[in-house]
């Protein structure tokens, strides 16, 4: 089961990967991505270890970002590769038939072709302009998500597709509306003066 | 697919310890690579390394040192292989050398001499270590298996997240360099998790 509203954890000066995760956490978030760039497969794993031992204190699942084998190392819920890591094949052989996969997705190509290569779920975006993200793709918007969602539908294509990049708890609503399956966020929850209230209502709206 | 590694440009500090570890790792192969370099400095590292490992090291310059440490595998750059005499070649490959070279063209193929045992072709993909030094080859790059004369190993901007494409796109091998030495002190590390990559998409051939 692919749970509809994904954080993802962010480093900034302020807070470490850990601290918004466990601020996720506390929030009532019950599926965590680790995601981490730029840093070591060594320090990658020592952070993955810790972030598993505060989800399984929450029953949440925790998907680690691009690294197959801390995934499989630290027994993670599942993998999420972006279009840049290695392809959802090679990921495949090494965690195993079992695990979760998820692939980013920027458009409709890339769309099919993560649902070819096995994805569990797409992370689809980015919705609109973030900061915690570098190197952007072109911004899909609500328009863009209701042609894909609609192309796939003319395709009789269907997998669990997930809104990311920027979004905030008022976007949430006219998103679901496009026919997406949930969303990812990671500012807007972190940032939040009262996080517990922001997962709330994104999950009476979602549920 | 095999893998093999190339050294950084420049001396860096305890590169044959990390060598000796890569090694230690299970490391197939790896060519000394240092335009630069002064022949003292080239034997000072080669010194370093472990007597067991020397039969596992191609190297690129001061080829004269090769007969003092027992080094079996010489790399002819392609200026280099342009100047060669065929006759110097086959006196090496009878003398029980093993040679290599490096193309940028796949058309080279074709004039390339039998003597060599196999060939780097690149870059592949955007350098790591080289900036502005740009991949040369599409995604749907193929290479059919019939110009091959000699095994092709890939080279240029190789690290874990495009490692499956080089087996894609048929090399027989991939060559590190950047990936490795980026962070010296993670050198090990990258290399391990490479290696099992490496095991991994090799299990899964038919």
């Amino acid at each position: 089961m692919i749970e509809k509203l994904q954080f993802i954890s962010n480093q900034t000066k302020e807070i470490t990967h850990l601290e918004s995760i466990q601020t996720a956490l506390d929030a009532g978030c019950r599926w965590i991505q680790l995601r981490v760039k730029n840093q070591s497969f060594e320090d990658v794993l020592n952070l993955a270890e810790k972030a598993k031992v505060l989800c399984d204190s929450y029953q949440s699942k925790l998907i680690i970002n691009d690294f197959p084998f801390i995934a499989k190392e630290i027994n993670a819920h599942g993998l999420h590769l972006g279009l840049n890591d290695m392809p959802i094949e090679t990921a495949r052989k090494i965690v195993g038939k079992n695990m979760i996969i998820g692939g980013t997705a920027n458009t409709f190509e890339h769309i099919v072709k993560r649902i070819n290569e096995g994805a569990d779920y797409i992370g689809l975006g980015p919705f609109q302009f973030t900061s915690t993200k570098q190197n952007l793709s072109p911004i899909l918007g609500l328009e863009g998500y209701r042609n894909l969602i609609k192309s796939l539908k003319e395709l009789g294509l269907s997998i669990p597709i997930i809104a990311i990049g920027g979004i905030t708890q008022e976007d949430v609503a006219p998103i679901t509306k496009t026919g997406m399956y949930g969303v990812a966020i990671s500012g807007s929850i972190i940032n939040s003066e009262n996080p517990r209230n922001v997962v709330y209502k994104i999950k009476k709206i979602l549920c | 697919m095999k893998l093999l590694a190339i050294s950084n440009p420049e001396f860096i500090p305890d590169e044959a310890e990390i060598i000796n570890s890569l090694f230690r790792e299970g490391l197939v192969c790896l060519h000394i690579r240092k335009p630069e370099s002064n022949p003292a400095d080239f034997r000072n590292l080669l010194s370093k390394v472990h007597a067991d490992f020397l039969d596992r090291i191609s190297i690129h310059q001061h080829h004269d040192l090769a007969g003092e440490f027992g080094i079996k595998r010489l790399h002819f750059t392609e200026k280099e292989r342009k100047s060669v005499s065929t006759e110097i070649l086959e006196n090496l490959k009878s003398g029980g050398f093993l040679l290599s070279t490096s193309i940028h063209d796949l058309s080279e193929l074709k004039i390339l001499s039998g003597l060599f045992s196999y060939t780097f072709f690149g870059p592949v993909f955007n350098s790591i270590s080289k900036s502005g030094y740009q991949g040369v080859l599409s995604h749907d790059f193929f290479i059919e298996p019939e110009i091959k004369k000699i095994p092709i190993i890939g080279l240029g901007g190789i690290n874990r997240r495009n490692l499956q494409q080089i087996e894609n796109m048929n090399f027989d091998g991939a060559a590190i360099l950047g990936t490795l030495w980026e962070n010296p002190e993670n050198a090990i590390m990258s290399f391990r998790e490479l290696r099992e990559l490496v095991n991994f998409i090799n299990q899964s051939e038919t």
